[in-house]
C-alpha cells in the first residue's frame, strides 16, 4: 500500500505540493492526472524517497519512506520499480548492463541468474536483439520497453511511471502499456502511473487522482471519474487531454 | 559580499562531501579495478596535457633564470642546481595542481552534472548505488594514486626541458645542469605532500560541484565553471597554506 | 604495438584537426573584425559582467600569488641576506611570468569556461541556428563582442592583480622576512622597468586573445547535449591552459 498524509512541498516560495493527501491500496493501479506543472513527477519521487516533503507524511506499506535515512531506503527502494519520464537510461554501460544493474549492485542472485533473468525480461519487451547497443543507438519507444526492463527486472511489489508514453507514436504507446499490464499481472504490483493518455489509463487502472496546481481535487474510483461532476475532470475525461 | 558567501557555502558543501566520501571509504573499499580504471584514465587522460605545459613551463622558468644570471653574473652554471629544488617543491606541484583543476575538475564536474539533469543519478540511487559511494569515492581514490604521479612526470618534464633551453639558448653543459646538491628531502617532501592533498581535493571538489548540477545543459556548464573555479582556488591557497608551513618547519627566517 | 602505434596516430590526427578548427576559427573572426558592426550594448554589457565576475577570483589570486612568491623565495632571501633585492624580485618576477600566467589561468577558468558554457548551450538548443534565419552573423553578433572584451579585460585584469599581489607580497615579507615595506617599495621602485611591466601586459593581452577565441570556438562547435556542454568547456579550458604556456614561451623569447 502507498499512502500521502497531508504532504506538502514549497520551493523558492511556491507550494508545489499543497496538502496532498491520498492512497493506494494494494494490487490497486492509481492514475494521477494533471496539467503540466501539477506536481506529478513530484509525487512518484516522494513515494520512493528521491526528495523529502517539508510537512506530512508518506508511507510505503509499513515504512514512513518520508522519515528514513538514505541507507535504509535503500531496502525500500528494492520493492519499488521506478519507470522515469525521461528515461534516466545509464549512458555509460549498455541496455543489457542497465537492465542487469539493480541486480548486480544488491549482489543477492548469480551471475548466471542475472543473465537470465535479463535475457527474459527483454525478450518480453521485445529487444533481445538489443542487449549489446548503447542507450544512445535507441529510439524513444526502445528506450522507454528498456526503463520498463530495468524497472521490473527485480520483480518489485510496487511500480511508479511517470508519463511511460510522452512523445511516442499511438502504436508504440498501446505497446508500451499493455506491458505494463502484463509486467504488473506477473507480481499483482501496487502502482502509480501519471500520464496523459486517457483511453490508455481507463482501462490499465482502478484509481483517479486529478492535481491541480499541487492540490488534490478529486480522489476515487475510475468508474465513479467518468461520471463525475467536477468540470476539470470531465474536461480530462471528454477532450482526452489533461486540462 | 555575495562572492565570499558563496566561498563559505562552496568550502562547507565540499567539507561535507569529504566527510561523507571518507566515511563511505571505511564502509566499504570500491573494487580495485574500478578505481585503478579510474585512476588510469586520469592519468591517460592527462598525460599529453600535463607534458605540455609543464615542458613550457620549466621552459620559460629556466630562460629567464638564465637570462637574468648571465646578465648579473655571466654564468649559468648553477641554473640546474637552483632551479630544481623551487620546481619540486613550488611549480611543480602548483602547476601539477592547476593543470589536473582544469582538466580532471572540469571532467568529473561535467560527467557527474549530465548524470544529475539527465536523472541518472536518482535512477542510480533507485538500484541501490548512493552516488557517493558509486561516483565520488573511486575517483578520490584515483585522484589519489594518479595526481603524485602525474606531479613526478610534470616535474621531470619540466626539468628536461629546462635542460633541453639552457643547453641552446646558453650554451650550459648539461652536466651542470643536472645538479642535484640545492634539492634536499624536505623539498620532495612538501611536493609529494601538496600533490597528495591536490589528488584529493580535486575530484570532491569537481563532484560536488557536478552534483549541485540543476536544469539541463545550462547547469552542466555552471557546473563545470564553477568546479574549475573552486579547484585551482583550493590549490591556489592550498599552495600557500602548505608552503607558509613548510617554510616555518624549515625553521622559517633562520634556515 | 600497432594498436598503440594507431592510437598515437589518431590523437595526432585529432590534434591536428583542432588545431585547423582553430586557425579556421581564428581567420573567420579576423576578417569580422576588419569590418565591425559592433553591437555597442552587447560589448559593454560584456564588458561589466566580464570584469565583474572575475574580479574577485583574480583579487583573490593575485594576493595569493604574491604571497607565495615570497614564501618561496624567502629561505634564499634569508640565506643571502638579501633583503634588499627582495622588492626588485618579486616585482619583476610577479610583472613578467606569475603575474600573467595565474591571472591567465584564473581568466580561463572563470570567464573562458563560462564563455564555452554559454555559447555551447545557445549551440545545443538551436538559438544560433535562430540568428543566422535572422540574417544575423553570429561571428559578428556574438564572438566579436566577446572578444574584444575579453581581451580589454584580462590585460585590465592582468593590471590590477599586480597591484593585488604587491599587496601580497609586501604583507609577506614583512610579516615572514621582517622586510620592511619601504625596503620593499624602493627596491622595488628602483629596479624594476617601464619594460617589464609592459612585457606582462602584452602576455596578458595575448592570453586574453587566445583565451576568447579558444572558448568561442569550442563552445560553438560543440556537440550533443548536456555532456556535449560539459566537454565544450572541458576543451575550452584545456586548450586556453596549453595556449597560454605555448604563448608564454615564445613571447619570453621573442622580448628579450
Amino acid at each position: 500500500m502507498i499512502r500521502l498524509d497531508s504532504v506538502t512541498l514549497v520551493r523558492d516560495g511556491i507550494r508545489l505540493l499543497d496538502d496532498v493527501s491520498f492512497s493506494v491500496p494494494t494490487g490497486q493501479a492509481l492514475a494521477l492526472i494533471g496539467a503540466g506543472g501539477s506536481g506529478k513527477s513530484l509525487v512518484l519521487k516522494l513515494v520512493c524517497g528521491l526528495i523529502r516533503p517539508d510537512s506530512g507524511r508518506v508511507f510505503v506499506d509499513e515504512d514512513e519512506v518520508s522519515a528514513l535515512d538514505e541507507v535504509r531506503l535503500m531496502a525500500v527502494r528494492r520493492r519499488i520499480g521506478m519507470v522515469f519520464q525521461n528515461y534516466a537510461l545509464f549512458d555509460f554501460v549498455d541496455v543489457g548492463e542497465n537492465v542487469a544493474f539493480p541486480l548486480r549492485q544488491w549482489g543477492d542472485l548469480s551471475a548466471a541468474e542475472i543473465d537470465a533473468r535479463v535475457e527474459r525480461r527483454l525478450s518480453q519487451v521485445n529487444l533481445t536483439d538489443a542487449t549489446r547497443k548503447l542507450t544512445s543507438a535507441l529510439s524513444g519507444g526502445m528506450k522507454k520497453r528498456v526503463c520498463l526492463a530495468r524497472a521490473t527486472v527485480h520483480d518489485p511489489p510496487i511500480m511508479l511511471c511517470d508519463d511511460p508514453t510522452a512523445g511516442l507514436d499511438p502504436v508504440t504507446t498501446n505497446r508500451i502499456f499493455a506491458l505494463l499490464a502484463q509486467l504488473r499481472a506477473e507480481n499483482t504490483a501496487t502502482a502509480i502511473i501519471v500520464s496523459h493518455e486517457v483511453e490508455a489509463l481507463r482501462q490499465a487502472c482502478d484509481r483517479v487522482v486529478l492535481l491541480e496546481r499541487g492540490r488534490v481535487v478529486f480522489d476515487g474510483a475510475m468508474s465513479d471519474a467518468a461520471q463525475s461532476e467536477y468540470t476539470g475532470l470531465r474536461a480530462f475525461f471528454e477532450a482526452g487531454v489533461a486540462p | 559580499m555575495s562572492a565570499l558567501r558563496f566561498a563559505w557555502d562552496e568550502a562547507r558543501g565540499v567539507a561535507r562531501l569529504l566527510a561523507d566520501t571518507a566515511q563511505a571509504l571505511l564502509r566499504a573499499r570500491p573494487p580495485a579495478a574500478v578505481v585503478w580504471a579510474q585512476a588510469f584514465d586520469v592519468g591517460n587522460r592527462s598525460v599529453f596535457f600535463i607534458l605540455v605545459t609543464l615542458g613550457f613551463l620549466g621552459a620559460i622558468l629556466n630562460f629567464q633564470t638564465g637570462f637574468q644570471a648571465q646578465r648579473i653574473f655571466g654564468d649559468t652554471s648553477l641554473i640546474g642546481a637552483a632551479t630544481l629544488p623551487i620546481l619540486v617543491r613550488q611549480l611543480g606541484p602548483t602547476l601539477v595542481g592547476l593543470m589536473v583543476a582544469i582538466r580532471v575538475g572540469t571532467g568529473i564536474a561535467a560527467e557527474i552534472g549530465s548524470m544529475v539533469v539527465t536523472e541518472q543519478v536518482d535512477a542510480l540511487r533507485m538500484c541501490g548505488a548512493g552516488p557517493v559511494d558509486y561516483l565520488v569515492k573511486p575517483r578520490v581514490l584515483a585522484g589519489l594514486i594518479a595526481v603524485p604521479a602525474l606531479w613526478v612526470i610534470g616535474t621531470g618534464a619540466a626539468w628536461m626541458a629546462g635542460l633541453w633551453v639552457t643547453h641552446l639558448a646558453f650554451q650550459t653543459n648539461p652536466a651542470t645542469y643536472v645538479n642535484l646538491d640545492l634539492t634536499r628531502g624536505a623539498d620532495v617532501a612538501e611536493g609529494l605532500f601538496k600533490a597528495v592533498v591536490f589528488g584529493i581535493l580535486i575530484p570532491v571538489i569537481a563532484a560536488h560541484s557536478g552534483l549541485q548540477a540543476r536544469g539541463g545543459s545550462e547547469g552542466v556548464g555552471r557546473a563545470t565553471t564553477q568546479a574549475v573555479v573552486s579547484a585551482s582556488l583550493a590549490v591556489i591557497v592550498l599552495d600557500l597554506l602548505i608552503g607558509a608551513v613548510a617554510f616555518g618547519l624549515r625553521g622559517g627566517a633562520g634556515a | 604495438m600497432s594498436d598503440a602505434v594507431a592510437r598515437l596516430g589518431a590523437g595526432a590526427i585529432a590534434l591536428a584537426e583542432t588545431v585547423g578548427a582553430l586557425a579556421l576559427f581564428t581567420t573567420r573572426v579576423a576578417r569580422a573584425a576588419l569590418r565591425p558592426r559592433l553591437d555597442r550594448f552587447e560589448t559593454w554589457r560584456m564588458l561589466y559582467r566580464v570584469g565583474v565576475e572575475s574580479l574577485p577570483i583574480v583579487a583573490t589570486t593575485a594576493i595569493f600569488a604574491g604571497a607565495i612568491a615570497v614564501v618561496q623565495t624567502g629561505a634564499n632571501v634569508v640565506k643571502f641576506r638579501a633583503y634588499e633585492v627582495v622588492g626588485w624580485a618579486f616585482g619583476f618576477s610577479v610583472f613578467r611570468e606569475i603575474g600573467p600566467l595565474l591571472v591567465g589561468l584564473m581568466f580561463s577558468g572563470r570567464v573562458g569556461a563560462n564563455n564555452a558554457a554559454q555559447l555551447s548551450t545557445m549551440q545545443v538548443t538551436e538559438q544560433v541556428d535562430a540568428l543566422r534565419a535572422l540574417a544575423i552573423d553570429p561571428i559578428e553578433y556574438l564572438v566579436l563582442p566577446r572578444v574584444l572584451s575579453m581581451v580589454l579585460m584580462m590585460t585590465t585584469l592582468a593590471v590590477i592583480g599586480n597591484a593585488f599581489a604587491m599587496v601580497g607580497g609586501i604583507a609577506t615579507s614583512w610579516a615572514m622576512l621582517g622586510v620592511d615595506p619601504w625596503v620593499f617599495w624602493n627596491s622595488f621602485t628602483e629596479y624594476v622597468t617601464l619594460t617589464d611591466f609592459a612585457n606582462g601586459v602584452i602576455k596578458a593581452a595575448a592570453f586574453g586573445l587566445a583565451i576568447s577565441l579558444v572558448s568561442c570556438h569550442f563552445g560553438l562547435a560543440v556537440r550533443g547535449g548536456a555532456l556535449g556542454v560539459g566537454r565544450a568547456v572541458n576543451s575550452s579550458v584545456v586548450a586556453s591552459a596549453i595556449s597560454i604556456f605555448v604563448l608564454d614561451y615564445f613571447i619570453t623569447w621573442i622580448l628579450k
